[in-house]
């Protein structure tokens, strides 16, 4: 009984029990002969879906390892990049140029307790990485400790260096750094991020998410900026800036018929890659985030909305013989003519008075509407997070209305004010600036805010005021520049100071069709002998937009073109309709 | 009849624990050029990332500024020195000769603001100049006089 009970459980005693012996086995009663041949039965099958499947394993075992050729991986996706989760994408411009990358580095670290000789390791470190103090290092190396950083950040060089050194103890572990290999060049535009990688100040901010979302080996992000037109904008910018002893500028460079800003400068910059080492000031952009009473610049939206409105005619004019004498206010002009003045005269000598009047005609509710059309009232879109809120006045009467034709009294940031004006020239669309490079093709949506027969108007108008106005020595020879001065005093305690200005020029080539906006300004310029002491924008902002444009106008690609030849005469032509008195001489009207 | 399975059987153990042990190797090896090769691969692309890098910051334009100053004798692009081609004058047949034209033309960049076709193009670089002929001057430009 008991051995064929252990025989149902294994297969050793059924092969030690063959056939026979059972069959032998005749005092065994019939029916446990049955059972033990039932359970064999089942073995046997066991057995045989056993053999089947170890014979199926051992095909393909001999397929893998025979016949297979061993160059079909299974595992293909395997080298696949390594998705690191901290790093940010790249920053580059226009033309491709990096602007800004994430670098793994190297940092020296050392277990101090397997570092043999203390003294003579910190001498051998030292020698290759000299800015470490050996007194420090000494230290730190005999202090028993499991870890202590020698270096954070070595270049591979360093790298290389310690390595040939072959101090046991010594070891790296990789870190992630934000790079801006040109520097302060556009760290305005491009702010920086903390130790982090935490985007805290311009595009770094504005589109952190993005930037981390995209990875460092993802797509970067490309800008609108052109690297040699920023390059030669804050060159000439930062050059006028010590010439005339300025405490800050600002300037941009403007596609006026994308919107796409092509330079964005404001001095005094700071070095993204060691952000904290520079002053508060340095961080503040004021060409998006610093709103100024620009000054007569206005007036050029002053004469579009009144031409464009029908307040009056290109052939109108206005009589600035006297002071305008509103309240205890005086408007005045810098360049007074104390006489009747056309239109053209107005802009072309800046005539405040005249100015003035024409924005009454407009009236207090149009011109609001208009300066809201243009973009003026509200705060701009933009892709940067110090974008500031322009500071409109807080009660309209007729005063404002006045003080805002030309300029004062309502206080914008440059991009916006640049924008409005690539309005004005470009045919009367406006477009929203923009820092991302649009792509080619991309159709540009804007709005049709005047018509575009001012906006022809206006561009002779501005190459008036260049050709014999006030903006004369913003002439760059061949790329027929137009613009308009703006010099504006400084509000400060109890009025207006006088000697602190904000001189900006703002300008566009070529007029007779402009591709290109640029807009200058200097916070509080000192004149110098060659200026004659001025620091008007006349003599301080507008020779320097003629040496910008001088300089980026073969970059951008515009062609010269010849001042005298018949088309350009043609298109540029502008009459004075100023009026003169039988004997030939320019008539005042009292 | 019990000997025979119990040797094929052996042997078939033998068989598949060595082709078990070849399969395990040869995956080591494979694993472990699978890690270098991935190992080089990253390497190569923080190299990579560091020389984009080094380009860029050796290729700043105040930098490459400085280093035209002081070593080149190169200015800064007058208006008088931009010209397109369509105004410079045409070389009397020279250009129907040059064998060559219609292919070189293609490649040239200002073809486009040319305008005037592949026959007509300035000479540009890879053209061999026109030996000219007994009696007849060449003339490369006549903007020379205007300053």
């Amino acid at each position: 009984m008991t051995q064929p009970d252990t025989s149902y459980h294994g297969l050793a005693p059924l092969a030690s029990a063959p056939e026979s012996e059972i069959e032998d086995d005749t005092h065994l009663v019939g029916s446990k002969v049955q059972a033990i041949r039932t359970g064999r039965t089942r073995l046997v099958t066991v057995a045989l879906v056993f053999a089947v499947i170890f014979f199926v394993l051992a095909g393909r075992l001999i397929e893998l390892t025979v016949i297979r050729e061993p160059g079909q991986s299974l595992a293909f996706t395997a080298a696949a990049p390594t998705k690191s989760t901290a790093g940010r994408a790249d920053i580059v411009d226009r033309n491709g140029t990096l602007l800004a990358t994430n670098l793994v580095t190297a940092s020296l670290y050392a277990d101090a307790r397997s570092v043999p000789d203390a003294a003579k390791a910190a001498r051998r470190v030292v020698g290759v990485l000299p800015e470490l103090s050996l007194a420090a290092v000494q230290e730190r190396l005999s202090s028993d400790r499991a870890f202590v950083w020698l270096k954070r950040n070595l270049t591979p060089s360093q790298q290389a260096a310690v390595n040939g050194l072959g101090i046991p103890g010594l070891h790296f572990r990789d870190e992630q750094r934000r790079l801006y290999p040109h520097g302060s060049l556009e760290s305005h535009v491009l702010g920086f991020t903390d130790i982090d990688g935490n985007g805290i100040a311009g595009m770094e901010k504005y589109f952190d998410q993005e930037m981390r979302n995209r990875g460092p080996q993802g797509q970067a992000l490309q800008v609108s900026l052109d690297v040699r037109v920023q390059h030669a904008l804050r060159d000439e910018l930062s050059a006028a800036m010590d010439r005339f002893r300025a405490t800050g500028a600002a300037g941009l460079v403007l596609n006026a018929n994308t919107g796409e800003i092509l330079g964005l400068v404001s001095l005094p910059d700071f070095d993204p890659n060691h952000p904290s080492a520079a002053p508060a000031l340095a961080r503040f952009n004021r060409a998006t985030k610093g709103v100024y009473e620009l000054g007569s610049v206005f007036k050029v939206l002053t004469v579009a909305m009144a031409l464009d409105s029908g307040a009056t005619k290109i052939r109108g004019g206005y009589d600035a013989t006297k002071p305008i004498r509103v309240a205890r206010f005086t408007i005045r002009d810098s360049h007074a003519k104390k006489r009747w003045l056309s239109v053209p005269e107005i802009l072309i000598y800046s005539s405040n008075i005249g100015a003035a009047k024409m924005a009454l005609d407009v009236g207090r509710d149009g011109q609001r509407k208009y300066l809201d059309r243009f973009g003026l009232l509200g705060r701009p879109s933009l892709e940067l997070p110090e974008v500031g809120m322009p500071i409109t006045p807080a009660r309209w009467g007729d005063i404002s209305t006045m003080t805002a034709a030309y300029g004062h009294g309502l206080a914008v940031s440059p991009v916006q004010f640049a924008s409005a004006f690539a309005a004005m020239v470009n045919g009367g669309v406006l477009l929203p600036a923009t820092l991302i490079k649009r792509k080619p093709g991309e159709r540009t949506v804007g709005v049709q805010v005047i018509s575009e027969r001012t906006s022809n108007q206006l561009r002779r108008l501005l190459r008036a005021v260049v050709e014999k106005g006030t903006g004369r020595k913003a002439q760059a020879p061949g790329y027929l520049v137009g613009g308009k001065t703006g010099t504006a005093e400084k509000a400060g305690i109890g009025g207006y100071r006088r000697k602190a200005l904000i001189s900006s020029f703002v300008a566009a080539f070529p007029m007779t069709a402009p591709k290109y906006v640029v807009y200058l300004l200097l916070d509080e310029p000192q004149g110098d002998v060659e200026t004659h002491g001025y620091a008007t924008a006349g003599w301080t902002a507008a020779p320097l937009t003629g040496r910008v444009i001088s300089r980026i106008a073969p970059i951008l690609g515009v062609r010269p073109q010849d001042n005298q030849a018949a088309p350009v005469q043609r298109a540029m032509a502008l009459p004075l309709y100023s009026r003169v008195d039988r004997r030939g001489r320019k008539i005042a009207v009292n | 009849m019990r000997w025979p399975i119990t040797v094929v059987v052996l042997l078939l153990v033998l068989a598949v624990s060595l082709g078990l042990y070849r399969l395990e190797s040869e995956v080591q090896h494979l694993e472990r050029d699978l890690a270098s090769a991935t190992a080089k691969v990253e390497d190569n692309r923080r190299n990579s990332r560091i020389l984009a890098a080094e380009l860029s910051f050796l290729s700043q334009p105040s930098r490459l500024q400085a280093l035209a100053q002081r070593h080149l004798a190169l200015r800064p692009m007058a208006v008088t020195q931009v010209g397109t081609l369509a105004s410079l004058p045409l070389k009397a047949k020279a250009a129907t000769d040059g064998k060559d034209a219609g292919g070189k033309a293609d490649a040239e960049p200002g073809g486009a603001a040319n305008g005037d076709g592949a026959a007509k193009g300035p000479p540009v670089p890879g053209w061999k100049p026109v030996k000219p002929r007994r009696g007849e001057r060449i003339v490369l430009a006549s903007s020379g006089g205007r300053q």
